[in-house]
């Protein structure tokens, strides 16, 4: 077994694929997670569980982050086509 | 330099792919770790004593169990998010 014979296994090739994306996904859920837990928690360790509030708070988080990263996204795309 | 035109067998393939797996589980069990020991410790202990206090155990206990609520959340939601948009495409 060679490393050669790793690179050229086509099964391997796309499983290896797939759990980079898997592992990408469960990045960004930690990143949205850290963020909208201070957002929507206040850092408040004491809860002796999640509120409705709370749970509509996280779901709004993680939604209004990716509209904001889609903006952004398409506003620098914008600004470097028109030059600046 | 000699090209070694042996393939992988099954077997081999199984534990490659098996091991990755594993190791992939490992490392996003540590990062969960770190992400709760960040959160909770900054929650839960304003000064550090000589120990941790019970309220402060209480706290550090309930802030873990809601920051992995808070995950299962997320996480379906974010998946949801994504499947709304590939349907747009």
């Amino acid at each position: 077994m060679s490393l050669a014979s790793l690179a050229n296994d086509p099964e391997l090739q796309k499983f290896v694929a797939e759990k980079e994306l898997e592992n990408q996904l469960t990045a960004q859920v930690h990143h949205l997670t850290n963020v909208c837990f201070d957002k929507c928690l206040e850092s408040n360790g004491n809860l002796s569980e999640l509120s409705s509030r709370h749970t509509t708070c996280l779901q709004n988080c993680v939604d209004r982050f990716l509209d904001c990263t889609t903006l952004i996204t398409n506003r620098t795309i914008q600004r470097i086509q028109q030059g600046r | 330099m000699s090209l070694d035109t042996q393939k992988l067998d099954g077997s081999q393939r199984q534990q490659i792919m098996m091991s990755v797996q594993q190791q992939l589980a490992l490392q996003n069990a540590q990062e969960l770790l770190q992400k709760l020991s960040d959160k909770c410790f900054k929650a839960c202990v304003a000064k550090p004593g000589s120990s941790l206090s019970s309220s402060e155990q209480k706290c550090i206990t309930s802030c873990s169990d809601r920051y992995m609520d808070a995950w299962h959340i997320v996480s379906r939601t974010y998946a949801e998010r994504i499947k709304r948009e590939q349907y747009r495409h």
